[in-house]
């Protein structure tokens, strides 16, 4: 038998063995309920907390074939067994194990990883920076409130709670449409962390930009060595208030590293009038005006083009 | 045939899984905890609005229609039971923004996920340029050789700068062999539009978008503590429907007609990755993460040599390439590996390594010039390799306090970047927090970098430079003295406060300050240093379930000084600076300022608990950027840009100051709902936006004719009132 056509019968014999090994997989909805020592059961934590019932039943946490709440004890699952907290009458946090500000992020978080951390988004987190600035699961998530995703607010707005200054940087006047609801921080960031930088998606700032910005990527002939190194060194991708989000307007932002030296003179690239307002003819210069440096050299990410003998780069 | 083959085998690979696919009857005979619930609400917003000025600024990431007002719509829908769920979006159909999600599966079993997204980008509409063919890669001039000088806008064609994006894709998730689970996505991108580009010499033209980026992505992986592992496959392919922009009567070189410029060119890449986490004793995690990617491009070199070019001599030169084909070919490297432990109550570490770098085996192309000697290389492939180690550690203190501390060392190296090939970053932080109160956290911060650059031997700061043999030559090289801030010797201090505090059940407050500053010791010339103040303050109240207000105020002030040379090469001599007094050369340098504040203030009004709410929000960014000059010459300079010839230019004596990227930005919203019923709800509103911009780059009305320019980024103010009626129905 040919080697191709051996695969085309592997193909379905593997198929078959992991369905059978699916079947004979644990499935605790169809199981008979297990009687536990302190547990009372949701219909129990119902009798007063209805409102957040109701909530959970909404959520995927309530499915009973995702491993979960609903597929062990609901309620108590998250919150420990709820018996003494009965007998003394409810209330707050007694006896009972709440998610709120006085409890150890720690313990709150582990509540959750206890299905979540083999999950792919969440496999990182214990090297997360969030995991050791305390940030715990509810400070984002709420089972008994969230809309997507479980999330306490739309989108980005969950995570301007904490990050303002990011929050103040995409009010700029140039920025990613955060706003206005096409990118979210989630695409460039795993909240749930990452081994890399600022728990991006991708090991390098570069990478990362390159997934939307494809046309970025080159290889080029003639590259720029800080714009394949780092995109930073020019953009701020979360606002400013320079164009194409840039961290200094042209043509300052290229005089940080390039003296305009040569046929360029090292001039300050201003412009003066004899007369104000307005442009005295021929003290008007392009290499102020409108994009400035890039009136001449617009391809400053990298270009395919032939240099001239004197090194005259990105023109052409 | 062969695929005959493939469906019959896929047919009955699924058979094994009918039993497990029964579903449970949802909706006619199953239990009430089985059957589904279908639910969803359906919306519509009508607008009418009134633009004055920039209508792409406005829209800028909008349908340009939406400045004109217009109908809204949006749905969403779905159905939910115990066993199956299906959601579906649409959002602003029939508009460049509209957005379509389906998704859906099976419980604990697979899910599927497919979606058609819009994103415009309006940069600037109405810009102008004497060129015809606007949009496309061919631009035609009125004229047969040179650069349009006509000056009458009038017989100028008017295009827009606007980028749009398309996307749309799929992904389907596998649960069903678990520990074992299956993802495979694709996602598509077609971007049109057209961007600002040059012709090499000044003059401002349209360049053609037409991207089609296409990514796929498999991973397979398995999940069971104490164990994570995941591979991961991605292919992405780009393609540019235009690689290159032919320009009439542009050309820069004497006698030439028409300028060849380059556009991005295609490229692809293959990237494989690996994933794991191991869980061990003592509550300690071992993170792996690797990755191997391969970027290639391909471009073909041949028709430049046709064109006569600013930079390319005539062709009678009979000038040659090595290669006529530039094949791109650069591998990128990543191995990051990290270990976590909480061994004890209060202690907890993090100690990590990564690598990561960049192969460039691209094609080295040398052109030949008959009679030059030597042939020109036209550009060293640069990559880079990045080694860093590191370490976190954590430690709870008594009394409630939270002690962070981290320390990392990066080394980068550049095997062909000949000013600074080589850096040394070490970079300490600390963070202090106290939860001593639930509803006070205060913490604050350091954060110190030093960065140590090892500089090329041929551009050392102990004055053993390259002299400068002739006037005319040019390059870094002979700049030694103006290292580049990127990685050039630095250190940075950042500083940070924060307090947080909810001092009553529905009142919270915030205040936070950072200040960072960077400092260049070894440039000579370039950036020096740059200074940045940041202060965040918030706060919002939920006032007897009445009234809900917020308000923040946000203050950035940016400082950069920046120092440089006005002279030729020739008369430095190669040296340390020589004495900037000798005329005409003279040091300058200039001071940038950005001081912007933001603030905003909203209430929640509910005049009838869940039944009438009116909304008022209003925000407002202002921001004064200045850029102060100072010429260090010896006596009066009458003017500026004077270049070494002596040949100055009349102008004001003086420094001059100029106002840049400066604007204000506010924006009004009123809005009243009312809930008819449980399900019909309706509001009534209006929003007033406010944008005003300054640069005295874009200040002169006639600046774009007389310097050849199209107008890109010029005249983005507008003031936009716009009021809007909408009904929604939930289900």
């Amino acid at each position: 038998m040919q080697k191709k056509h051996l695969v085309f019968l592997l193909i379905p014999l593997v198929f078959l063995l992991a369905s059978v090994s699916m079947s004979n997989s644990s499935d605790n909805a169809t199981n008979e309920p297990i009687t536990k020592e302190g547990f009372i059961g949701a219909d129990t934590c119902k009798g007063c907390h209805e409102a957040q019932y109701e909530t959970y039943k909404a959520t995927v946490h309530s499915k009973k074939h995702v491993k979960g709440p609903a597929s062990q004890d609901a309620c108590e699952t998250c919150h420990g067994p709820g018996a003494k907290h009965v007998e003394k009458g409810g209330g707050r946090g007694v006896d009972i194990f709440a998610f709120n500000k006085k409890t150890d992020p720690g313990a709150k978080t582990a509540k959750c990883l206890a299905c979540h951390e083999v999950m792919k988004d969440q496999a990182f987190w214990n090297s997360s920076r969030h995991k050791i600035e305390d940030v715990s699961c509810d400070d984002c998530h709420s089972p008994h409130r969230g809309g997507d995703k479980l999330l306490k607010a739309e989108k980005s707005e969950v995570c301007y709670q904490c990050h303002r200054d990011i929050k103040a940087m995409v009010n700029k006047q140039s920025h990613h449409p955060i706003k206005e609801g096409k990118v979210a921080c989630v695409n460039c960031h795993n909240p749930h962390g990452e081994l890399n930088d600022k728990m991006l998606k991708e090991a390098s700032i570069n990478d990362l930009c390159y997934k939307c910005h494809a046309e970025k990527r080159g290889p080029y002939l003639n590259e720029h060595p800080p714009v394949e190194e780092n995109c930073d060194n020019c953009h701020n991708p979360h606002g400013s208030n320079h164009n194409r989000m840039l961290t200094q307007r042209v043509p300052a932002l290229c005089e940080q590293c390039h003296e305009n030296g040569g046929s360029m003179g090292g001039s300050p690239f201003t412009h003066f009038s004899t007369s104000a307002p307005g442009i005295a003819t021929g003290n008007q210069s392009n290499h102020m005006y409108g994009r400035a440096c890039l009136n001449c050299h617009p391809s400053i990410h990298g270009s395919n083009g032939l240099k001239s003998a004197n090194g005259c780069s990105f023109r052409e | 045939m062969k695929i005959r083959k493939i469906a019959i085998t896929l047919a009955f690979s699924l058979l094994p899984f009918a039993g497990a696919f029964a579903a449970d009857d949802a909706g006619t005979g199953g239990t009430a905890e089985t059957r589904g619930t279908f639910y969803g609400d359906v919306g519509a917003t009508g607008e009418v609005a009134s633009v004055s000025g920039s209508k792409a600024k406005f829209s800028e990431y909008r349908d340009l229609k939406t400045s004109q007002g217009g109908l809204f719509g949006d749905v969403r829908l779905g159905y939910d039971s115990d066993d199956y769920w299906m959601k579906f979006k649409a959002l602003d159909p029939g508009y460049h923004t509209q957005d379509y999600q389906l998704d859906g599966g099976m419980y604990g079993k697979f899910s599927l996920d497919l979606f058609t997204n819009e994103i415009i980008h309006n940069t600037t509409t109405g810009a102008l340029t004497p060129y015809g063919g606007a949009g496309s890669n061919r631009l035609t001039s009125p004229i047969t050789s040179g650069v349009p000088s006509n000056r009458n806008p009038a017989t100028w064609n008017s295009f827009d700068y606007t980028v749009q994006r398309n996307q749309y894709g799929g992904e389907i998730k596998v649960d069903v062999f678990n520990p074992f689970y299956v993802n495979f996505s694709v996602a598509r991108e077609d971007r049109s539009g057209a961007i600002p580009w040059s012709n090499g010499s000044g003059v401002e033209v349209p360049a053609p978008i037409k991207y089609e980026t296409t990514n796929y992505m498999g991973e397979i992986g398995y999940r069971a503590n104490p164990l994570f592992a995941a591979f991961n496959y991605t292919y992405g392919d780009f393609e540019n429907g235009n690689q290159t922009l032919l320009i009439d009567g542009a050309g820069a070189q004497s006698g030439s007609t028409q300028s060849l410029m380059t556009l991005p060119p295609d490229n692809h890449f293959y990237k494989l990755g690996f994933k794991s986490v191991l869980q061990l004793p003592l509550n300690t995690r071992f993170n792996v993460s690797l990755s191997s990617e391969k970027d290639r491009s391909s471009f073909d070199l041949g028709p430049l040599l046709a064109f006569n070019n600013s930079f390319i001599p005539l062709l009678a030169n009979k000038n040659t390439l090595n290669s006529s084909t530039f094949e791109g070919r650069k591998d990128v490297q990543n191995y990051a590996f990290s270990l976590t432990s909480n061994p004890i109550r209060f202690f907890d570490f993090k100690l990590y390594y990564k690598y990561y770098s960049t192969e460039n085996n691209s094609t080295t192309i040398i052109q030949t010039i008959p009679g030059n000697v030597p042939p020109i290389v036209q550009a060293p492939l640069f990559d880079y390799k990045k080694n860093q180690y590191g370490a976190d550690l954590g430690f709870k203190l008594p009394a409630q306090f939270r002690l962070n501390a981290a320390y990392a060392y990066i080394v980068t190296d550049r095997d062909t970047r000949s000013d600074i090939p080589s850096t040394k970053d070490s970079l300490y932080s600390a963070e202090l927090r106290w939860t001593g109160l639930d509803f006070l956290t205060p913490k604050v911060g350091y954060e110190h970098l030093m960065r140590l650059a090892d500089y090329g031997s041929a551009y050392a700061l102990d004055g053993n430079q390259p002299p400068v043999a002739n006037a005319g030559t040019t390059g870094h090289a002979n700049f030694p003295q103006f290292e580049s801030f990127d990685a050039s010797r630095q250190r940075r201090d950042t500083y940070k406060v924060a307090v947080d505090a909810s001092p009553l059940q529905d009142l919270n407050i915030g205040v936070a300050y950072k200040y960072k500053e960077s400092k260049y010791p070894d440039d000579i010339l370039g950036v020096q240093n740059t200074k940045t103040h940041e202060l965040e303050t918030y706060g919002d109240y939920l006032i007897g379930h009445i009234v809900k207000v917020n308000a923040y105020f946000d203050v950035q002030n940016t400082q950069e000084y920046l120092v440089d040379f006005n002279g030729t090469l020739a008369n430095v001599g190669g040296t340390v600076i020589a004495t900037p007094s000798i005329a005409p050369q003279y040091m300058w340098n200039t001071k940038l300022r950005d001081n912007t504040y933001e603030f905003g203030a909203g209430v929640d009004v509910y005049l009838v608990p869940k039944r009438l709410t009116l909304r008022v929000q209003y925000d407002y960014v202002n921001s004064d950027g200045t850029q102060d000059f100072s010429f260090l010459y010896p006596g009066a300079i009458s003017g500026v840009n004077a270049n070494t010839t002596g040949n100055v230019s009349t102008g004001p004596i003086g420094d001059p100051s100029l106002y840049v990227d400066s604007y204000r930005k506010s924006s009004l919203l009123c809005k009243l709902s009312y809930a008819i019923s449980k399900s019909f709800t309706m509001a009534i509103g209006a929003d007033f936006e406010r944008y005003k911009y300054n640069d005295f780059a874009f200040s002169d009305p006639n600046y774009q004719y007389l310097l050849n320019l199209t107008g890109a980024y010029a005249n983005p103010s507008y003031n936009a009132s716009i009021g809007f009626v909408s009904v929604a129905y939930k289900f």
